[in-house]
Parts: C-alpha cells; structure tokens; sequence
C-alpha cells in the first residue's frame, strides 16, 4: 500500500513540522525554518504521489489514522484524490515561495508562527478532502478555519487586519453552523456518518439539506451575496497564506458542494437553478466590483469570486442537465467545473505570488502607485502576464480550456426539451460571455497598470526583482498553466478513455504549433522586407518637454468608461448642485458635489441582520439585567414546566 | 406561389417586422423614426397581401391596401408636416426608462408573452407557425404600450400608439378575422389621433404638460367673457 | 489532412492578398459618396510597402510588449484564417473549426494589442486601450449570443460545419436573416469602423483603436495594420460565405473550381465592402455611451432568432 504509505507520512511529516515550529518559535536562524519549509515541501509532494497514484491507477484508498488516540477513517477515491492534488500542487510552489518570502514577515516568532500554521492550515485541508466521516469532516473544517483565522491576524497591530479576521471569524462559523445542521439533519434522517452512503432521506428533508450545504459551503467559497469576507481577509494576510487561501481553501468548499451534490438523492430542477444564478451572479458581480478595485490584492480576491461563480455554474449546469437526463452533456458541465477549479487554483496562485512580490517590492497595494515594473522586476513580469493571460481565457492556456467547456455545454443546450429553459441558459450564456470579457479589461488594466509605462512612485522606481526561491514557486504554477493548456487535448483523450466520454475539444498542441510555425515564418519574412533601423525616442508629449508618470492613464481612468456603463450596478450616485449669480448659469456662486457609494450586500443584506441581532441581544441584556430575582426564577420555573409538559405529550 | 414558400415569406416579413419594432424603439431621429413606422406599415401590409395569397379571402387584401395607403402614405405625411412645424429633430427625453433599457424590457415582454400563451396555445388551437404570429403581435402591442409611457414628446406616445394598431392587425391576422369594419373604424381612429395630434401641436414644444399650458389662456379667455 | 493543408496555404494566401485590398475599397467608396476621387485601389498595399521600409522607433519608456505585441496580433490573425474558410471547405479535416475557439484566438491578438497601447506611457494609448477593451467587453456577450444563435440553428459549433449545411442556401432558415444586422453591428465594431470608432480620425475625442496603435511605427504598424484588415476580411468572410454561398466549395472542380470560387469571393467581398463604405458615410459616429443602445439591438434580434428557432 504504497499510496497510503505517502498519505500518512505526509501528515506526520506536516504534524512534525507544525510543532517543531511552534517548539522553536523564537529561534532567530533562518536555517532552521528552511528545514521546517522542507518538510512541508516534502509532505506536499507525497500528497502529490499518493494523489496521482489513486488518479492514475483508479483504486481508491480506505484506511485509518490513528490521532493521539482517535481513530479517524479516511477515505480516498478519484473526487478526492483529485482535490488532493490541487492542495498538494499549490502547497509545493507556495512552500517553496516561502522559502525566501518568511524572512520578510515581521518578528521572529512571527515567521516561525506561520509557518506552524502553514503547516496544520494544509494539513487540515487534505484531511477535510479525505474524510470519509461527517464528524471528521467537521472536525477538520473547523481546523482550517481556525488555522486560517491565524494566518489571516499575522499582522495583528493593525487595525484593518483585526477587523477582517473578526469579519472572517464571524462568516466562516455561519458556514460551520449551517453544515452542523444539514449534517444533523443527514444522521437523524440517513442514521448514518459515513459520507458514502448518505441514503433514504424525505424530499423535504432533502431539499432542506441542499439548501444548508450550499449555504454553508457558498459562504466558505464565497458565492456572492455571502462574499464580503473574502476582499476583507485575503489582502489583509501574507502573500502565500492569499494564495493558498484563495487558490486551494475556497476550493475545498466546491468539493464539498460536488461531494454532496454527487451523493444526494433525488434531485430537484430547482436546485440547479439556484447553483446556477448563484454561481452566475458571482461571476458578474465579482468582475465588476474587481474592476473597480484598485488594491492588487483586492483586485485579486473579486476575481476569485468570479471564478468561484464560473466553478457553480459548471456544476449548475452539471445538475440541469443531469435533471434532463443529458448525462453526456452534464458530465462534460462537471468535469468543466472540476478542470476550472484546478485551473483557478493553479492561476490564482500564480497572481497572488507574483502579486506578493510586487507589493513587497513597492511596499504598497495601491496599483496607482506602481507602474514599469516591467523593467525592474523582468521575471515577475512575465510571470504575472502567464497568470493574467490564463485567468483572461485566452488561448492556449489552460483558462481558456475549462471556459471553452463551459461554452460548448451551454451551445448545446438546444437538446433541453423545454423552450424556456433553454431561453434562461441562453441569458446566463450572454452574462457569462460578458464576465470572461470584462476579466481580460481588467487584466489589461492590473497589467498594463502595475508593470508598463513609468513609475508611479519613488518606491516604485527603486523596486529589486524578488529571490530565486521566489520565482521558482511561480514558475512551476505558470509552467503548469501553459502546460494543462497546451495538452489539453491530450489529457482529455486519457481522462475520456477512463470516464467513458469524448470531449471534442481542440487540439490547442497542433494550434500552438501552427502559431510558432507562422510566427516564424513572418518573423522571417519581415526581417527579409522590412527596414531594420530602430530608434529609442521618447513618447510624445504633446509638446511637453519631457514626460513624467503624470501623463500617464491612470488605473481609475481606465476602468472609468465601463463604471459609467454599468453606473446601475455599483449604486453609485453623483450629486451635484450649483448656484450661480446671474440668470445665464455664468457667475458661479457656490457649489456641491459628492459621490455615494451605496454598499448594496451591506446596507439590504448584511447590516439588517446585525441590527436585528443587536436588537434581540439588548431585549435579552434588559430581561437578565434589569428583571429582579423573583420573576427571573419564575420564568426558569416556567420553562421548566414547560420542558416536562412537552416531554409528557412527547412520550405519549 | 406554393403554401411552403409563401409561410416562408410570411416568416421572413414577421422577422423585419421585430427588426423594425427594435428600431422603433432605439431611433431618437425623429424623421427616421417616422420613416421606420412607415416601414413597420409596408411589412405589415405585406404579410397581409401574402395571407391573401394563400387563404384567398379578399378582407386580406383590402387591410392590404388600406394600411398602404393611410399607414404608409397619410399618416406619415401628416406627422411629418407635424414634426416641420414643431421644428424638433431629436427626441431625447424619457421617463423612467431609457432606449437600452426599454431593448432589454421588450425582450423581457416577448418571453412574458410567449410564456402566457404557451399554456393556452392548445386551447387556442394554435400551430406553432400561428402561435408564432400570435406572440409577435401581443408583443408588439405591449411594446406600443412601453414606448407611450417612456418617452415625452408627444409625437413618439404617438408612434407608440401607432405600433400598438399595428400589433393588434398582426394579432387579428393570426387569431382569426377581426370584421372589416372594425378595422377601417380603427383606421379613422388613428387618422383623428394623428390629425389632433398635428393641430395641436402646432408650434409647441409638444409635450404633455405644454399642452396644459397652452390650453390654460383658453380656460382664462372663458372667464373673462363670463365676466363680462 | 493533405485537403487540409491545401486549404490552409489557400485561405493564407488569399488573406494576405485581398485583405488590403477591401480597406482600400471601403476608402475608394467612401470617397465617391463624398464627391471626391479617392486613392487608387493598391494604395493600401503602398502604404504598407511604405511602412516595411520606414524605421522603427520605440517609446524609452517601453517594454517588450511593444515590441511583441505587432507580431502576436498577426499571428492571431492568420490562425484565426485558418479556421474561416473562404474558397472551400476541406473535406479531411475539421478540427480547425471551433467558433468559440476563433473568437478567442482572436481576443489575444486583441489583449497584446492594449498592452501595448500602455505601454508608451501616452495619454492616447491608455485612452484608446480603455476604450477599445471597455467596447469588446460589450460586444462579446452580442457575438457569444449571435454566434449560439449560429450554432443553435445548425446544430453544429463547427465553423466548417456550418458553412458546410449553408452553402446549400438559407432556404429552411429564414430566422437566420435576423442575424444579418448584428452580424453585420459586429464586423462593423471589430474593425473599429463607424458608428462604433472612425478609422480616419487621429481627434483625441474619437479615436479608439487609432490611439491604441499611435506610437507603434515603420514595420511594427504595418503589421498591425495587416492584422485588422485580415480581422476584417474573415468576418467579411463568415457573412459572405453564410448569407451569399454562390460560387462556394466548388473543390470537385480542382483547380478549375478554385479559381471561380476566388473570382467569386473577390466580386461578393467588393460588393460587401462597398456596402460598408455606404454605411459608414450614411451615419454618424455614436457617442461612447450611447453604443450600449447599438449592442443591445443587436443583442435582442439574435435573442430573438433563437426564440424562434425554439418556437417554429
């Protein structure tokens, strides 16, 4: 049992490190925490093996881990081994990242802080994904979101950091809560805590458990309207923790939507619908509010909302056709859903580790500040623009394989055979077709932005291209991005043999090859025509002697004409009052502008429900506080009383 | 002229008639706005000739000539006098929705209404050729409807009105025939409207609300002759 | 795949052949509606010749994506001829054919071609780049919809497919004449023609694609200007091919049949083009802002030819 063999050592490995790290939490030679990275490096790659060996080979693993005691049964079959890998994948380049970005963060014992956590966070991620018990589930849940939570407080002093890691705290235990009590609801109904065999539940009870786990799971994924925690909590922690939380722990929230999705019985049309507009307006919404952003790492966290949306409408899709009996096409929408989040991990990741770089090379997040990076950070650059092109869906690389699915299954939906359905899947394609657009606008803009034309800023200007650890770690991400893109074709032909599906999608290998060889060709023949005289100038400035950075279009600008266009969605209202001295509007007398900002989720969503809570929780403080002892017994005595009269009537 | 060819015309007409019920909406151009009605007419009268063509009834073809020669001819010459006079050329005011909007709200109302029939289509003994027909028309009376409410200048809540007549002779087409007479009266209908409308608005600024004001000197002038 | 490689040396020559030719074209009529007697029909490919012998100057403050971003956008261009076919339609091989994929193949021709508009640093470019991305983002869902509208009509997402079922004539589809204005809305906005943005402008208040070229010169803009005349003529022929099949896929007749079918491309895409220098001086050019309107419009009829295929 070679596999299993890897999977434990793994864990133990990471055990091992995480306490080691917090034995030596004081220990100032960096030495020592390359060893503490190296083992995690090494548990990731053994993650990776056993992953690969059940992908490859098909058997899934059963067995058990023996935690201080507790015997926990771990499950891993093709879903889970595939989730694996992701986590494993991702953790390996940001390990690797870390190696020299840790010795950027803060104290000693902050460094060392991190990575303990670093280790029980992924840790506690591969063993939500193989955990073949409800209970275990849970347990291992709530590990990640309390080892996440640290992560997140690294930088507790300052203010902005607290205050997401209390929002943090606050959205990731409502989504604890609402899986409590759809697992409840499984083990009253199904009596049983074992994941694979969730059956016999009432279409009621059914529906209502859907409907807690995609509450639960959507807020940890961050499906719009529960995704205020994620532009708050991911720029606020270190760079890798951002990637891996946004590249692999958002991602473990859709295993769990598939994982159940897959298991729960008799399906209702309505819930793909749901899946679906949840997953469609996270995609719109989360592009829209990016492009607005001006914070890199914000910017970067809406785009995971979106591509979040873009994984759910894969698995909408998955679940309306599946409701239609279309399994060829569902099947397609799944492993559409499952290839994006691999994709998205994969990019993702990428972004937020070049991002990381930048931002500690600027040493600020704003991109208005940033600009000709181009020239000082070459490597990152190139890094970056792997990671934009991949998350813009263009070809070849491996974002644009998983859209292209997504697109091919909503072309087919002509097989629906009711009219209307294929009308509102038509609508969703044109929102869909719209995010992937305004994704590109956006990465043109964070692009062009932060590495083009000239320094915005003196720390711009004196930034120092990042250590080879650190672009090692991307390196591998964005190799991989062009590589699932380019054999896309190649792997889908081995993935359809398994499966017993053809995709039909393009040969990008054979394209990409066309597109060197006639990238050649004109290469050659322009040398062969073409003047080759070049002369450096400097751009024109319209007569200005020389050009500085204020010339130049800023981030606001940019994204300024697609504001004014959907103006409607942001809720934003410019006001603007003027009186004048004279009847013509020519003598200005005084004036009033301002521009609101309407917060939607968080004037109609967020903040009633805070209020109604405050509203209970003062009723409550007044009955305990100010009521005397007598009536406050007798309310006890009442209840009481109460409590046996139903048990009465119950055992009756 | 086989059946097969003339519904494939009837369909190809139906087709520039939702082009031209989009431009209808989306023109700001005064003159072309009128020009387009006349165009929405001329497809209309030629469904009508084509529905003479196959079933041979001759109402078809005298709601045919009619609608040439008030629709495209009478109608948007007064309208065009109309709009010399008043010497507007553009209409750019709008109440609550404007043209890009009002695109996506029609869309909004052709699935509504197909949606509505679909559940009485059977009923109705309707095939999906004349269900077709059906939805079109409803749709375009709504659509008439949606252009009253949102636009301000009088002379566009009349081309609304206008394109919802013409909804209802599609409707009438498809449905079963509306009497011969009721039609021609709806013409005269029509003809008043828009005469009203051009002795109205003879040298306004042609809005509702400027027709309250006109009309207040009046109501003065009778006062002043009861006092006297 | 032999057919296939035939075809691919085929479609590439003509490209580059003729794709000059229609800008000049466009240019000659627009000329003649305006009483003037216009340049000749090779002026586009002096201008060119011109271009390839200039020097190439770079801003200082540029990076290699200017200096990458002309050949990609060629590249993308002639990949993207690859999967239009324009003469015939081979019979071996269709793998080229995916729609989704061409759309995509050339939005990277467009991406690298922002960048490079920021990267001088020039007020123009970034304007033009905002511009150009801010109007692409609203035609894609329009040319998402309109080509699912497409492919819902043939049952097919296949390009060579499609053309294929077409070149029998639109007899049974007559809701895919709807069809033709959007189609028609985006060729017009995709190479940057009026209504959308003025090709002969250089006003900072218009431009839009014009800007985002501006500091390119000598060589790199020759090739840019190469690649948008080949963007044009392959929409050019998608309409050509699907709306006017006459003298198309005639390839029993090899070669016989290749020379009428290019004879017969050349006339349709003379008429098509002197169509698009009637359009572009009988309007005006549209305000930035009002050219959701236009997308909307074209959005509805495709939405539209869809509802009726669904229905009839």
């Amino acid at each position: 049992m070679m596999p299993t063999l890897f999977f434990q050592s793994g864990v133990g490995l990471l055990l091992i490190a995480s306490f080691l790290a917090l034995v030596f939490l004081h220990v100032k030679q960096s030495r020592i925490r390359k060893c503490f990275l190296a083992l995690i490096i090494l548990a990731c790659v053994l993650f990776l093996a056993s992953s690969l060996s059940v992908l490859l080979g098909g058997d899934a693993l059963a067995f058990y881990l023996m935690l201080s005691g507790l015997r926990v049964s771990l499950s891993i079959d093709v879903l889970a081994a595939f989730f694996i890998g992701i986590i494993g994948l991702v953790g390996l380049s940001v390990a690797i990242y870390s190696l020299s970005y840790v010795e950027h963060v803060g104290s000693e014992r902050k460094k060392n802080f991190m990575l303990s956590m670093m280790a029980v966070f992924i840790l506690s991620m591969v063993l939500v994904v193989a955990s073949h018990h409800l209970l275990g589930f849970l347990v291992f849940w709530e590990l990640m979101s309390i080892s996440s939570l640290f992560l997140v407080l690294i930088d507790f002093e300052k203010e902005e950091t607290r205050k997401a890691g209390i929002f943090y705290f606050v959205m990731t235990q409502l989504s604890t809560v609402f899986l409590i009590f759809a697992f409840a609801l499984i083990y009253n109904h199904a009596g049983t805590l074992e994941i694979i065999t969730i059956r016999g539940l009432p279409p009621f009870i059914a529906s209502l458990v859907f409907v807690s786990l995609a509450l639960g799971f959507g807020i940890k994924a961050g499906a719009i309207p529960f995704h205020k925690w994620l532009p708050y909590a991911h720029p606020a922690s270190p760079s890798p923790i951002s990637a891996l939380m946004s590249g692999v722990m958002i991602k473990v929230a859709i295993y769990g939507i598939v994982r159940f999705i897959l298991l729960l019985p008799d399906k209702k049309l309505w819930w793909g619908i749901l899946i679906l507009i949840l997953g469609t307006s996270s995609a719109l919404l989360g592009v829209i509010y990016a492009l607005k952003e001006h914070d890199l790492k914000r910017l970067l966290a809406y785009h995971s909302i979106e591509n979040i949306g873009i994984i759910l409408i894969g698995i909408g899709l998955y679940m309306l056709f599946s409701w239609y009996s279309q399994p060829a096409i569902a099947l397609l929408a799944l492993f559409a859903a499952l290839f994006h989040t691999l994709n998205h991990a994969l990019f993702k990741s990428l972004l937020f580790l070049s991002a990381g770089s930048v931002v500690h090379a600027t040493h600020t997040k704003n991109i208005e500040k940033m600009g000709g990076l181009m020239k000082t950070m070459p490597y990152t650059a190139a890094l970056f623009l792997i990671g934009a092109i991949s998350i813009s869906a263009l070809p070849p690389l491996n974002g644009f394989v998983s859209e292209l699915m997504l697109f091919q299954v909503f072309f087919s939906s002509g097989v629906i055979a009711s009219p209307m359905m294929t009308l509102v899947l038509f609508f969703a394609l044109s929102l869909f077709a719209l995010t992937s657009a305004l994704a590109a606008a956006c990465f043109v803009k964070a692009f062009g932005i932060v590495f083009l034309a000239l320094p915005r800023s003196k720390e711009a200007e004196m930034a120092k291209e990042s250590g080879p650890a650190m672009i090692l770690g991307q390196a591998i991400l964005a190799v991989l991005c062009i590589g699932l893109g380019v054999f896309s074709f190649q792997i889908f032909q081995q993935v359809g043999q398994k499966a017993g599906i053809s995709f039909d999608l393009p040969n990008l290998l054979l394209i990409s090859a066309t597109a060197v060889f006639i990238g050649a060709v004109i290469f050659i023949a322009v040398r062969g025509i073409s003047n080759r005289n070049v002369r450096i100038s400097e751009t024109w400035g319209c007569g200005i002697a020389s050009q500085n950075s204020r010339m130049e279009y800023t981030a606001s600008g940019f994204s300024d004409p697609i504001l004014t266009i959907f103006s409607s969605i942001y809720r934003t209202k410019k006001i603007n009052r003027r009186s004048f001295h004279d009847h013509d509007s020519a003598v200005f007398k005084e004036g009033h502008a301002e521009v609101l900002l309407l917060r939607f989720f968080e004037e109609y969503l967020y903040l009633p429900v805070v209020r109604l809570i405050r509203f209970l929780s003062s009723f409550l403080y007044k009955v305990q506080n100010k009521v005397e002892l007598d009536p406050y017994l007798l309310s006890s005595f009442v209840a009481i009383l109460a409590l046996l009269l139903y048990l009465g009537v119950a055992i009756r | 002229m086989t059946i097969q060819l003339i519904d494939e015309l009837i369909k190809v007409c139906m087709v520039l008639l939702v082009v031209l019920t989009a431009l209808v909406i989306s023109r700001r151009n005064l003159i072309s706005l009128i020009n387009t009605y006349a165009l929405h007419s001329l497809v209309l009268s030629a469904i009508a000739f084509l529905f003479f063509l196959g079933e041979g009834a001759n109402v078809f073809l005298y709601a045919s000539i009619l609608t040439i020669i008030t629709k495209l001819w009478l109608i948007p010459a007064l309208l065009k006098r109309t709009q010399k006079i008043m010497k507007i050329y553009t209409d750019l005011e709008y109440h609550y929705l404007h043209p890009t909007s009002s695109i996506f709200l029609s869309l909004f109302i052709v699935i509504i209404v197909f949606l509505a029939f679909s559940g009485i289509k059977d009923d109705l003994g309707l095939d999906p050729f004349n269900y077709f027909g059906v939805v079109m028309g409803f749709s375009l009376v709504l659509i008439g409807f949606m252009i009253i409410f949102s636009r301000i200048k009088i002379i566009t809540k009349t081309i609304g009105y206008l394109v919802m007549e013409n909804g209802v002779v599609l409707l009438s087409f498809f449905v079963g025939e509306m009497p011969f007479l009721i039609e021609v009266m709806v013409l005269m209908d029509l003809l008043a409207l828009v005469a009203i409308t051009s002795i109205l608005g003879f040298g306004m600024n042609s809005s509702i609300e400027e027709f309250h004001k006109r009309l207040n000197p009046f109501r003065n002038w009778f006062k002043k002759v009861d006092e006297k | 795949m032999s057919g296939f490689i035939a075809f691919a040396i085929i479609n590439v020559v003509v490209v580059m052949a003729l794709a000059p030719l229609y800008i000049s074209l466009v240019k000659k009529m627009k000329a003649f509606l305006q009483g003037r007697k216009g340049p000749g029909l090779l002026q586009a490919y002096y201008s060119l010749w011109k271009l390839f012998k200039k020097e190439v100057v770079y801003s200082s403050n540029s990076s290699f994506i200017m200096r990458v971003a002309p050949y990609i956008s060629i590249i993308s261009a002639l990949v993207a001829a690859l999967f239009v076919p324009l003469l015939f339609i081979p019979d071996d091989y269709s793998g080229f054919g995916n729609i989704i994929l061409l759309l995509y193949i050339l939005a990277v021709g467009k991406f690298f071609m922002a960048l490079g508009g920021l990267d001088a640093g020039s007020a123009f470019g970034g304007m033009g780049s905002s511009r150009e991305m801010s109007i692409s983002s609203m035609v894609e869902p329009v040319v998402i919809v309109l080509f699912a509208a497409i492919a819902f009509v043939f049952r097919s997402t296949n390009l060579f497919e499609i053309l294929r079922e077409a070149s029998h004539g639109l007899g049974g589809y007559a809701s895919l004449w709807l069809l033709l204005i959007p189609l028609v809305i985006v060729l017009l906005t995709e190479t940057a023609r009026i209504p959308i943005d003025n090709p002969e402008t250089h006003l900072e208040l218009t431009m839009v694609h014009e800007a985002m070229i501006l500091e390119q010169s000598g060589r790199n803009l020759a090739l840019l200007e190469i690649a948008s005349a080949i963007k044009q003529l392959l929409l050019m022929g998608i309409i050509i091919n699907l709306f006017m099949p006459m003298g198309f896929n005639l390839q029993v007749l090899f070669p016989a049949g290749i020379l009428i079918a290019f004879g017969a491309f050349a006339i349709k895409g003379a008429f098509l083009a002197a169509s698009i220098g009637v359009i572009e001086s009988s309007v005006a050019k549209l305000r930035l802002f009002r050219l959701p309107n236009l997308f909307a419009l074209s959005f509805f009829l495709s939405v539209v030819t869809i509802m009726m295929e669904v229905l009839l």
